[in-house]
């Protein structure tokens, strides 16, 4: 009984890998050469690869070709039924309590998707959300979402424009029908294993094939990634965007990664990204093997530091209220070492050693708040802070110095009566 | 980056839930204040139909679901001229370009919907609810009163699924091994709004595994039944 058992297994994990490889650095490469095509007018079809083997194989098993302009899938379809679903969801994006109603940065970033998607722009629809991590998402009908951790952590137009034109690459090569299409199918695979195995009386194995059928699931995601990153590289080029960007905003993305201890993400089977790493490099290679050749395109660092200045703080308190010491340490070391937002970034380093107040925090936060007021007197935060972590010190002349500064600068601050009460003036 | 396919996961989710039967109805509050003399709005009507897979996945289908709409549509007209209500529909201009309040008045109105479902029809009972049922929806629809002149708001919610042939297989093989999976379902739900207040002055409930709302007469049966609930209390 057993030895059929587990042959009838390997057979199941054969097959189901076989569809979906975990390490294909060369579906960037390809997808970037067939993303060449976007700007044109003709329906993208994705072209098989023959491989070694002499099989045809390609990540899109469906042979789906990309979206055109404007278009709309019919009602009877399966990604009919899909747009139908999502559109309750945009629906709720437009009233949902994380929406940002800055009208200057909303129309900044669309107008960068816009710039990316070409003949595409009125089809993709950027909704700003203020949740601090660093994500982006996009819906089968080209709804996409822009986290402000995304804003905070990319340091250039290019970076978010990497990002913006990889959720495109999603829209355009209708990654959500495919996933539909093979969530169904291996569903449908597994319910037939289940049963079969339960007929040939090998007992219930159901969860040991859903458990295959998920990471196969999971496998194809990745490669979906990769295939929209490839996408993203190819819109920045054709949109004047510096390719050598994409690659930069993964390479922080994996120091922040590896300075989160506490919640390390681990490469699992499950892990819908690619590693990291992977990614990082295939963009590297792709874009400096393109900028050997062509001229680089431009990086746009003042235009997006200008719109980004009126909301950087209220980022960074997001980020800070995380609570993840660590990671967010990583962020904002490496934020400090651009010219912009240095005071910020001291600031908020210094807020974190603040908050966590364990053995010489504090006097490493007065350095920080220091440095900070180093670069700009006027930066009253930063006397704020210095004045909470003096007066914690029982510094308290120097904590009243601070404060004073602080309420000169910002006379109708919140807290402005509960800090008089402490400096004894009462008014 | 990350596409969470949430609805994917909420589809699973309600394929579980709907292991049960019909449901015990359960009207909220006595709803005589209801009459002939006075107008229901027609809240946008909530309804999604699904074809359950091999696999278990529910596939929404657009096109049953603008069927099943029409059908409801004139099936719920029907059935107010029958009893002598008097519907009134919502003005074009307010149901497409929704204002922010009148949208955040439809999501208050589907969590409250939950709660009464989870609170007033499962074991779950909370001690001040249950005997005296007091669910508001916001004051929005003292707004939507001043604007339509309406008396009571009305939210019908509809969620009916089938199993593709592929499915029908899945189960008579998993039957004859003695293994019971669930099959297509339908849920409605209808509530009614005192505009004048935002009171869910009456709920309703049916949960079958029977019925077509593709087809215009099942459309009407479910109507019928769903909202004789109400009529009984008159």
């Amino acid at each position: 009984m057993v030895k059929p058992l587990r042959l009838s297994l390997l057979l199941v994990v054969a097959l189901l890998h076989g569809c979906a490889s975990t390490d294909n650095p060369q579906v960037v490469a390809d997808a970037f050469q067939h993303a060449g095509q976007v700007k044109g007018s003709d329906p993208i079809h994705i072209p098989l690869v023959k491989t070694e083997g002499g099989a045809d194989k390609g990540i899109d098993a469906y042979q789906i070709a990309n979206l055109k302009p404007d278009e709309k899938p019919a009602r009877d379809t399966m990604e009919g039924g899909l747009w139908m679903a999502v559109e309750k969801v945009e629906a709720s994006y437009k009233t949902s309590g994380k929406i940002i109603n800055h009208d200057a940065l909303n129309q900044y970033v669309q107008g960068i998707s816009c710039r990316l998607a070409g003949r595409y722009c009125a089809n993709a629809r950027v909704y700003l959300m203020r949740v601090p991590h660093l994500n982006a998402t996009m819906m089968p009908n080209g709804a996409m979402q822009v986290w402000s951790g995304l804003l905070l952590r990319a340091r250039n137009e290019a970076q978010l424009a990497a990002v913006i034109g990889h959720e495109l690459g999603h829209y355009l090569r209708r990654h959500s029908l495919q996933r539909m299409k093979s969530t169904i199918d291996t569903s449908n695979g597994m319910m037939v294993l289940t049963l079969a195995m339960a007929y040939g009386g090998v007992g219930n194995y159901s969860s040991v094939v859903s458990l295959i059928g998920n990471s196969s699931l999971a496998a194809y995601g990745r490669d979906h990634e990769r295939e929209a990153d490839g996408y993203g590289l190819r819109l920045m080029i054709e949109s004047g965007y510096d390719p050598r960007e994409a690659h930069k905003i993964w390479e922080n993305v994996l120091k922040e990664q590896k300075a989160d201890k506490e919640n390390r993400v681990h490469f699992s089977i499950y892990n819908s990204h690619p590693p990291s790493a992977e990614r990082q490099h295939s963009l590297e290679k792709l874009a400096t093997d393109y900028t050997r050749t062509h001229r680089a395109g431009e990086v746009g660092t003042e235009r997006y530091v200008r719109m980004l200045q009126p909301h950087i703080m209220d980022f960074i308190r997001d980020e800070i209220d995380l609570g993840n010491f660590d990671r967010s340490t990583q962020l904002f070391e490496s934020m400090a070492e651009d010219d912009f937002f240095k005071k910020q970034a001291s600031y908020a380093q210094g807020e974190l050693l603040r908050l966590r107040g364990e053995k010489g925090d504090y006097e490493k936060a007065l350095a920080l708040y220091r440095k900070s007021i180093a670069d700009d007197t006027e930066f009253s935060e930063a006397h704020l802070g210095l004045g909470m972590v003096l007066r914690r010190l029982k510094r308290h002349d120097e904590a009243k110095l601070a404060y004073r500064t602080y309420l000169r600068q910002r006379p109708e601050a919140d807290g402005a009566t509960f800090i008089q009460r402490y400096l004894g003036t009462p008014k | 980056m990350l596409r969470k396919n949430h609805f994917l996961s909420a589809f699973i989710l309600l394929s579980i839930f709907l292991g049960g039967c019909t449901v015990p109805k359960k009207v909220l509050v006595d709803s005589s204040v209801v009459s002939s003399d006075k107008t229901l709005l027609m809240m946008p009507m909530d309804v999604e139909l699904y074809e359950i897979q091999a696999g278990g996945v529910q596939e929404p289908k657009a096109g049953w679901t603008q069927q099943a709409k029409q059908n409801l549509d004139a099936a719920i007209r029907d059935y107010a001229s029958s009893r002598g209500l008097r519907i009134q529909t919502m003005p074009t201009d307010l149901a497409v370009n929704a204002s922010e309040d009148m949208v955040q008045m439809q999501k208050l109105h589907a969590q409250v919907n939950q709660t009464i479902f989870l609170h007033n029809y499962t074991a779950f009972h909370l001690p001040t609810k249950y005997a005296d049922p007091d669910w508001v929806v916001g004051d929005y629809s003292k707004k939507l009163k001043e604007l339509t002149g309406a008396d009571y708001g009305l939210y019908l919610h509809f969620r009916d699924s089938f199993s593709s042939s592929g499915r029908w297989v899945v189960l008579i093989a998993a039957a004859a091994a003695g293994v019971h999976l669930p099959g297509g379902a339908q849920i409605s739900e209808a509530s009614m709004v005192d505009l004048s207040n935002g009171q869910v002055v009456w709920h309703s409930r049916l949960a079958k595994e029977s019925g077509d709302l593709r087809k215009a007469d099942s459309a009407a049966q479910s109507i019928q039944e769903l909202m004789d609930n109400y009529q009984q209390q008159q």
